[in-house]
């Protein structure tokens, strides 16, 4: 990757961070350390992100984008760089940089490509070290691995021969909560989590996320295509920067206090005051960061999925179980049919807002306007 | 002989240096195209732009009839960022709806995926064929004395029954499942020679909610044939029904996408090598202008490279197949182009988009994308073999929705539903709680047949280049009173279908003139056709104007149809390659090099 006065520059950037994370009066080595693995914002850039998704999805008596870990994600993706995460932990900083080096007496972990002997020589030393500047812009969690994440079993298992994950045709095995001999078969019944081994990136979508991440200005290939400036997804470092800048500031101009101890009220008419193509940015990114797989930083606990009551990710275990002792070769989940109503279907409807909501847009449209009917009914279709 | 590869980038037989065949691009046409070469004894290299997510799909699996997993998953974060798609930050495109105007760099111009397997890897492979009259809709317009000033339509130079052995082929190979006869059938197709090799797919919640609607009204809805494998199929898993599938990859192979069942087999073979991430940017081409001899291509370090063959076919898509040949003749009108007409007659399908929101959860995140349809709004009579005179050309709609949250989130927050939200009070995380975009969602799109017209065309973008320095497609289009029309007289049906599905609310996705076609259905721009001064290509995909160079991919349609495209780019492709072993005798190559399936 043609990076070399860029690779400099930036590592330069990092390690000015770190340095001035030195330079904080008052701070153990642990509280260093703690504050190096943050990733690309600040802990105090953080906080202000994390504030300002909080009132996006704000908590009540369910959990909002805070508790869902959505600000963690969006971290995650500021900080990743092609290559850069050395020591797989999500985020990008000057610990990747000596990373290798330790990474030899912590021990491998798996799923990282890089780390440890990271140039192949048989010794771990300073070399490596070398090495792994260049690797801070190599390979990184951009895309999770596949097919499965090890959340869902594999419903069958071959006849007598070894478990795998791959095979058609033999009975439901038993749930993950049974126990005694039948659990050892079944914890082999779920396959390995290989959403934590992301993917090495081809040079095109290398490239690609540099501009995602640092602007079109660090790929120079791309100086004749005006998208790689006017995307929204291009960029986000300085956007992120600057739009938490804007939050503050304003906060600071009209209230006199940071954004994070703002009142709910407050919070919300500085978000309406900042740049709204931020603001479609950073809501966008808050719904990414509470409903996406774990793997990627952000829906803590699944309590985003649990919100929306979304399974997740079903393979290998799908909705329609293979059979062969059924007719139809195809069984159902009593608990979650496909082809019917849930069984706990109460048929309630929607509350009166967003049937106001719905009404709306079923009007709206001028040319071909929608209609709301006049008997909707709840049931299940007769065979 | 060294299959399976271990080289990086290179999938099948690395050890071949020499081949007959050199075709760009691994999707539906290229990988048809490939397995007929590959098993007549040809050797054939594919250079495929995208990445390769079928890791050892050149060997064989854990269990030896099985296909190895490939590193798709049940991801919507992955799909969202762009895993396999054209990415317009270094690959953008423009676009414009009249010569007129000045055209504008636009993220959306179908942005096909770039992966090894091609577009049907994410698609929801619903796998129904043309018609009888799809093929001759020039005559069939006429006779009925339907004039639409200022398009383009014409007769296939090949008929229906011409094409229904490679039809069959297709499906056999694609291992789709389907009723051929029955309830589950639909009464507009055309004659079959034989029943689908796969039983019909379960079907899902929304599906039979609104095939019930439709039945009331007097429709004829059926389980919509798809390449999904409901049965252990060729080394496929069966599929479970996991949700994750039109927009994604599937994490099983249950799909029958030209990855695992053509190219496959190409690789297999030991006749073929496939080199990915190898992004073709010119053909070569000898001094008479008649054969290619070549092509120019840009692999994953950056480094130009060339790589030769006695013939060339492509099948990158039409925009980029059309880009191509224009790139690669920067002084004149193009490679192949003597008629003029190559880069015109772009055809995408016009897709009316119907929303309903039941008040029961229909969870459409379960099952397949699409399970059930009907053809009623096709306009044709039973059996395809004409039209019909009370209505217009519609074409067919599909029953069914892909609705993960994360994308019925970005739903919500599109600001006209943010604009409304505000209005009446109602907050996002309201939305997402209730979610009547997620859970409660039932969609019909149909599948309109859109006009051929010379003005909607691809040429190369004077101003803007890719992260190559290349020229990209500049994509012109606007769409004509035919396709419009039509989808006005059948959008107050649609509503009733919902009305009597029981739906709460129904409407509509707004149609904006100001931004390109949405459907990923691209075709046009290198017709075939036996008359050299109005079709790029002959009646088998050659290029008119050269010895060598050949098109399998969606560019050589005429007209459009009013169903899914893809198994008709296959049983094309595999028609031309049996052509190209044996001019006389395609029909017999294809047949020759079927090979079993292994029903495990």
């Amino acid at each position: 990757m043609p990076t070399g006065e860029f690779t400099r520059r930036e590592v330069l950037r990092l390690g000015v961070a770190g340095a001035a994370v030195t330079l904080l009066p008052r701070r153990s080595m642990f509280a260093m350390a703690a504050e190096a693995a943050q990733g690309f914002l600040t802990s105090q850039q953080l906080a202000i992100l994390e504030a300002a998704v909080a009132r996006i999805i704000p908590t009540d008596t369910q959990p909002g984008a805070r508790e869902c870990g959505a600000a963690d994600y969006i971290q995650s993706m500021l900080s990743f760089m092609p290559g850069s995460d050395a020591n797989c932990d999500r985020r990008v900083n000057a610990a990747d940089l000596t990373a290798t080096v330790l990474a030899a007496a912590q021990g491998h972990r798996p799923g990282c490509p890089l780390g440890g002997d990271s140039d192949g020589s048989g010794v771990v030393d300073a070399a490596d070290a070398v090495r792994a500047e260049g690797a801070v812009f190599g390979a990184q969690p951009v895309y999770a691995g596949g097919p499965f994440s090890g959340r869902q079993p594999q419903a069958h298992f071959p006849t007598g021969s070894t478990p795998c994950y791959v095979c058609h045709g033999a009975p439901l095995q038993q749930s993950a909560t049974a126990t005694g001999s039948a659990a050892a078969a079944t914890v082999d019944n779920y396959p390995p989590n290989f959403f934590t081994q992301f993917l090495p990136l081809p040079r095109l979508q290398a490239l690609s996320w540099k501009i995602r991440i640092l602007g079109a200005t660090a790929v120079p290939e791309v100086a004749g295509n005006p998208l790689a400036r006017e995307l929204p997804e291009a960029d986000l470092r300085r956007k992120y920067r600057d739009g938490l800048a804007a939050l503050e500031s304003t906060s600071q101009g009209q209230f006199g206090k940071s954004f994070v101890v703002l009142t709910g009220a407050q919070q919300t008419t500085v978000l309406n005051a900042v740049d709204p193509a931020f603001m479609t940015l950073l809501t966008g990114h808050t719904i990414e960061g509470m409903l996406c797989a774990p793997e990627y930083g952000g829906n803590r606990n699944r309590l985003g999925w649990q919100l929306v009551r979304f399974d997740g990710d079903s393979q290998p275990l799908g909705y329609e179980i293979y059979d062969e002792s059924v007719p139809s070769h195809y069984r159902e989940r009593p608990d979650k049919p496909n082809s019917g109503p849930n069984p706990d279907e109460d048929c309630s409807g929607f509350s009166s807002g967003i049937n106001r909501f719905l009404t709306v847009i079923s009007s709206a449209t001028l040319t071909q306007p929608g209609r709301r009917f006049p008997n909707p009914f709840c049931f299940d279709v007769p065979a | 002989m060294s299959v399976p590869s271990n080289v990086p980038g290179v999938l099948g037989n690395t050890s071949l240096d020499r081949f007959d065949a050199l075709i760009v691009g691994s999707g539906a046409g290229g990988s048809a195209a490939a397995h007929v070469l590959a098993a007549s004894g040809q050797k054939v290299l594919i250079l495929e732009a995208g990445d390769n997510h079928f890791p050892g799909l050149d060997r064989s699996g854990l269990i030896p009839e099985l296909i190895p997993w490939p590193l798709y998953s049940n991801d919507e974060i992955k799909m969202a960022r762009r895993f396999v798609l054209q990415d317009p930050l270094v690959e953008p495109r423009t676009f414009r709806q009249t010569e007129n105007d000045v055209a504008r760099p636009n993220p959306d111009v179908n942005n096909l995926t770039r992966n090894v397997g091609g577009a049907a890897v994410i698609s929801s492979v619903s796998y129904p064929r043309f018609t009888a009259v799809d093929f001759r809709m020039a005559s069939a317009l006429r006779a009925a004395g339907r004039d639409f000033p200022g398009t383009s339509f014409a007769d296939w130079p090949l008929s229906y029954d011409e094409l229904e052995p490679f039809y069959a082929e297709t499906e056999r190979l694609s291992g789709i499942a389907g009723a051929a006869e029955g309830d589950g059938a639909d009464p507009f197709q055309s004659p079959r020679s034989g029943p689908f090799p796969l039983p019909p797919q379960p079907e899902m919640y929304v599906g039979r909610v609104l095939a019930h609607g439709a039945r009331q009204l007097g429709y004829h809805p059926f389980n919509y044939p798809s390449a999904i494998a409901t049965r252990p199929y060729d080394g496929r898993s069966p599929c479970v029904s996991c949700g994750f599938c039109s927009y994604y990859g599937c994490a099983r192979n249950a799909k029958g996408s030209p990855a695992v069942t053509t190219l496959r087999r190409a690789l297999l073979s030991g006749n073929c090598q496939l080199r990915y991430n190898a992004h073709v940017t010119r053909l070569l081409l000898d001094v008479t202008r008649r054969r290619v001899t070549g092509v120019e291509y840009v692999d994953n370090n950056g480094q130009q490279r060339t790589a030769v063959a006695d013939y060339c076919i492509l099948a990158a898509s039409p925009i980029e197949s059309a880009r191509l040949c224009l790139l690669s003749d920067p002084d004149g009108p193009g490679v192949g182009n003597s008629s003029g007409h190559l880069g015109r007659h772009m055809m995408f399908h016009f897709q009316t988009t119907g929303v309903g929101i039941f008040k029961q959860r229909l969870h459409g995140e379960r099952g397949r994308s699409i399970t059930n349809g009907m053809a009623d709004f096709r306009g044709i009579t039973e059996g395809g073999a004409a039209l019909r005179s009370d209505r217009p050309l519609g074409g067919v709609v599909e029953f069914g929705t892909s609705s993960e949250p994360i994308t019925a989130a970005h739903e919500s927050l599109r600001p006209e539903a943010v604009q409304f939200a505000h209005l009446v009070g109602v907050s996002l995380k309201q939305l997402l709680v209730e979610s009547p975009f997620h859970a409660h969602i039932a969609v019909m799109i149909m599948q309109g047949e859109d006009a051929p017209q010379p003005t909607n065309r691809v040429d190369l973008d004077p101003t803007v280049r890719d992260v190559f320095g290349l020229p990209v497609p500049r994509l012109t289009y606007k769409n004509h009173a035919f396709e419009l029309d039509a989808s006005a007289f059948y959008k107050p049906e649609m509503l009733k279908v919902f009305e009597a599905a029981g739906a709460a609310y129904g409407f509509f996705d707004p149609f904006d003139p100001t931004v390109p076609p949405r459907s990923r259905h691209v075709l046009g721009g290198m017709r075939m056709g036996d008359d050299p001064r109005t079709a790029v290509c002959d009646r088998w995909g050659k290029f008119h104007d050269l010895d060598n160079l050949y098109c399998a991919d969606g560019a050589v349609f005429v007209t459009g149809s009013g169903y899914n495209p893809t198994p008709t780019i296959i049983a094309l492709a595999l028609r031309m390659a049996g052509a190209i072993v044996s001019p006389a005798a395609a029909e017999r190559v294809v047949r020759r090099t079927a090979g079993e399936i292994r029903a495990a």
